[in-house]
């Protein structure tokens, strides 16, 4: 055994490796189970730390939606620590003592925090981190500025015809899984949430065991693992915590519609389909026909749509989740067509696809998803994001199978997927309308 | 990372060298239009549009086939009297992207068919934009402080869309021998291999071709007094976009320019939560989500204006804006405090180092400078200077420039939700 091995082996000895794939190891701290994936850059002088807790709008009850996403706005509240101290809340004083990157962000499966900041802060970054993990103060007088602050955040989002749109098309996609409703939540049930809800969401979920710690960039496994054991080891974890149980979501029979009409002139169709979720094969052939559909200035319904002046323009959204979920085209009209015809035209310019098209198009899609995914690998901060969604659908190492699943991608397998995403059975139709 | 700039075979140059690069982004860019005006401005956007829309050998399905094969992305945009392709690939497919990019500089076909589709694009798109209320906000604003025919102005898209049916292929052409002829401004972020690659190509592009440097504008000073209050209805939202800001009488090389970025910094940094105004508008009064303070348009001898940003329900519209003047009368009167100075010193210097861990921000601040007029020396010299302005510098640069009684306040939303609030500001 080498002197250095020896010396990783006697500072690991608080974890168990769990295991290495590509340039990433996992680890797991014995005393509570809270997961480490490190990454090394070197020379660049930068780290980004990012926690990303297993848990998020699919977890919250009827009443209760959006409480991860006002419960991730309250951890930038004091700790118990900060009051003593008369402290604004740490990570904010990070940030204003030194400018680090930092933010956080809720979504279907996960909560994320995250700073990236230079090397010599690492030890600051994670005791923030392990601090707010268990001990920041709920009360009333944190909270119901920051509430109205979430409110402020729910009428930007709502403002846009798509994010009004994405609401209504995932209630009305869902009728018994989680994925029923948006992250932030309906502005009705953030008003009426209490302490209490927060209390009783942060204490369950926001534990060691139910937490992955990442750290990306130019410091040294060493320093590592020996500060995530300083400062993470005492926390305590919750054996009782969970992940929300498998939900089948029941047997669709027929297109699902909603439709909205608001003052203004804008007009939309969304046209939502369900896809299976990330990171499966499924999941990327999903992405690979929404590309020959939208992808671009001669992509099918940009060429057919767009081009020909019925509309004005079209984008599409399909969000890594790990279990099924929709991906939306959104469709904005002019003034030459109506919601029901475009409806129907753009429906048979899908389903008359043209194979040999396909087979024409389909090595250039993966090529240009093949550069997008090296652009998006482009810093620390970048990295960890993409790592986020990995570890959120549970299968981190994945983050090494993007090539291999896209290059894996044949015309019989898009074929399908064409076939059987834009039937009768998957299908939800949104409308917004200006009055 | 390596960086450096430089001027070479009448290209201005910006390399930001990675050794492990696997990818190569490129910019480049050429000032091309002198008069700004609807037309000029549909001209610009109708050209961008059909560099990519065919060559005298290859059609507009070809090109994006060959960029797809590629994996490479070829993107052509315009924004201030200036065309910009922007490049980015794979390190490995560098050499036949380049060859492409060759052929769409050089032989644009400027086909009838793709001008008729590109008009009626264009019309349906500047159709959007009427509900862009935070456009809107912001483009009123930036309108009382510059001049129209300035290419810093954003003409209305209705004026622009009646412009349209005007451009004709001649008018285009006729812009493509302005664009070719012109001084490129070239930005190239990659490994040392892709480099010199990019610039070797691009040289080739350029030779035979002139490189008039763009006009130096005078200074600008506001053309009128403009009205402190602009109103705009977008009833389609739920809240009341904001932009605020005065004229602001410096340049990019005024002495005093670092110092007020400094306290403007103080007052709102663009981004995250360490200004002033996140600390009090948005966290202690919970009146908004996000609250940001920047210089704009301010360029090599071109004065700009100062802007807040942000946004506010028809309901607590008042209260923010009441909030808000609050602060900026406030850092204008008394200034920043010592702590702030220290703070905000090393909350500068981070941010800096930080844009370094992505070749492709960096590609992206080299670029911009250069634009602006900047070389990398330059650049390094005022964050030097802006690290290193006193307190005492700072609150005199405020005091001199933030002039509160000047602001214009620019609203786009739902203003008739809020008109009595409204109307007991004004």
């Amino acid at each position: 055994m080498s002197k250095s091995t020896k010396k990783t082996s006697t500072i690991s000895k608080p974890f168990h490796l769990i295991k290495t794939v590509g340039d990433i190891s996992e680890y797991q701290l014995k005393s509570n189970g809270l997961r480490v994936l490190y990454k090394y850059i070197p020379e660049t002088g930068v780290v980004t730390t990012n926690i990303t807790y297993l848990v998020g709008a699919s977890n919250e009850q009827n009443g209760e939606s959006g409480v991860a996403h006002m419960l991730e706005h309250m951890l930038f509240k004091p700790t118990v620590a900060d009051l003593k101290n008369k402290s604004a809340g740490a990570a904010m004083k990070f940030e204003r003592d030194v400018g680090v990157i930092l933010n956080a962000n809720t979504w279907k499966d996960r909560t994320t925090y995250y700073f990236s900041y230079g090397q010599e802060h690492f030890t600051r970054a994670l005791q923030i981190e392990a601090d707010r993990m268990r001990n920041v103060v709920l009360t009333n007088k944190e909270f119901l500025p920051e509430r109205t602050n979430v409110l402020s955040e729910f009428d930007m989002y709502n403002g846009d015809p798509k994010f009004a749109l994405s609401v209504g098309l995932t209630s009305t996609a869902f009728f018994s899984h989680p994925y029923g409703h948006e992250t932030i939540g309906f502005r009705e049930d953030i008003e009426s949430y209490t302490t209490e809800k927060l209390q009783c969401f942060y204490n369950h979920y926001y534990r060691p065991n139910n937490a992955v710690l990442m750290v990306i960039g130019d410091i040294e496994l060493k320093t590592v693992l020996k500060e995530i054991a300083d400062n993470f080891s005492h926390l305590e974890p919750e054996p009782s915590v969970e992940t929300r149980p498998i939900i089948v979501e029941p047997k669709q029979e027929g297109t699902r519609r909603f439709a909205i009409q608001r003052p203004g002139t804008t007009n939309i169709l969304a046209i939502a389909v369900k896809h299976p979720g990330f990171p499966t094969s499924g999941w990327y052939e999903t992405m690979i026909v929404l590309k020959l559909l939208t992808g671009g200035p001669t992509s099918w319904l940009q060429k057919k749509l767009v081009d020909t002046g019925l509309a004005s323009s079209i984008e599409v959204s399909q969000e890594p989740t790990k279990d099924t979920n929709i991906a939306t085209i959104f469709i904005t009209l002019t003034k030459k067509i109506t919601h029901q015809t475009m409806e129907a035209l753009a429906l048979k310019i899908i389903r008359d696809f043209d194979q040999k098209l396909i087979a024409k198009e389909l090595p250039g899609y993966i090529a240009k998803s093949l550069t997008e995914e090296a652009f998006s690998r482009d810093s620390s901060l970048h990295i960890a994001a993409e790592l986020t969604e990995f570890t959120a659908a549970g299968r981190w190492e994945d983050y090494f199978n993007v090539s291999e699943r896209l290059t894996a991608i044949n015309v019989s397998a898009i074929k399908q997927r064409l076939e059987s995403l834009f039937t009768e059975d998957q299908l939800t139709i949104g409308t917004y309308k200006s009055l | 990372m390596n960086i450096k700039t430089t001027t070479e075979d009448a290209l201005v140059i910006g390399l930001v060298e990675k050794v492990s690069a696997a990818t190569v982004s490129v910019y480049l860019s050429a000032a091309v239009c002198d008069q700004n005006s609807p037309a000029t401005t549909a001209k610009l956007i109708l050209f961008t549009e059909l560099l990519l829309s065919g060559t005298k050998t290859l059609s507009r399905d070809q090109i994006q086939e060959k960029l797809r094969l590629l994996g490479s992305h070829i993107d052509a945009s315009y924004s201030t009297g200036k065309v910009t392709l922007t490049i980015s690939t794979l390190a490995d497919k560098l050499k036949p992207t380049l060859k492409l990019l060759n052929q769409i500089i050089i032989n644009p076909a400027f086909a009838a068919t793709e001008l008729k589709r590109a008009k009626q694009t264009l019309i349906n798109q500047l159709e959007l934009a009427r509900e862009d209320a935070k456009g809107i906000a912001h483009t009123k604003l930036n309108n009382s402080f510059i001049n129209p025919a300035d290419n810093r102005y954003n003409h209305d898209p209705v004026e622009i869309s009646q412009t349209v049916s005007e451009i004709n292929r001649i008018a285009l052409q006729t812009l493509h021998q302005v664009f070719l002829n012109r001084q490129w401004t070239v930005t190239v972020g990659g490994n040392e291999s892709g480099l010199k690659q990019v610039l070797e190509a691009i040289k080739k592009t350029k030779k035979g071709y002139q490189s008039v440097a763009p006009e130096t504008a005078i200074i600008e000073v506001p053309l009128r007094q403009p009205s402190p209050l602009l109103l705009h209805e977008v009833k389609s939202k739920q809240n009341l976009e904001l932009s605020f800001g005065a004229y602001l009488p410096l340049e990019l090389h005024s002495p005093d320019l670092a110092a007020f970025q400094f306290g403007l910094d103080v007052l709102g940094k663009w981004g995250g939560f360490a200004g002033r105004l996140m600390s009090t508008v948005r966290e202690k009064e919970g009146l908004t989500y996000g609250i940001y303070a920047r210089t704009e348009e301010i360029g090599l001898n071109q004065t700009g204006y100062w802007r807040i940003m942000s946004f506010f329900s028809p309901k607590d519209v008042k209260r923010g804006i009441t909030s808000t003047l609050r602060e900026i009368k406030k850092i204008h009167s008394s200034g920043i405090t010592k702590s702030e100075w220290q703070r905000f010193a090393d909350i500068l210097k981070t941010g800096e180092r930080l844009t370094y861990d992505s070749l492709a921000s960096t590609t992206v601040l080299v670029h911009s400078n250069l634009l602006l007029g900047r070389t990398w020396t330059d650049y390094q010299n005022y964050r030097q200077k802006l690290y290193h302005c006193t307190q005492k510098e700072v609150n005199l640069a405020l005091r001199k420039y933030l002039a509160p009684e000047q602001l214009v306040i620019s609203i786009a939303g739902p203003i008739d939700k809020a008109k009595d609030d409204l109307a007991s500001l004004s």
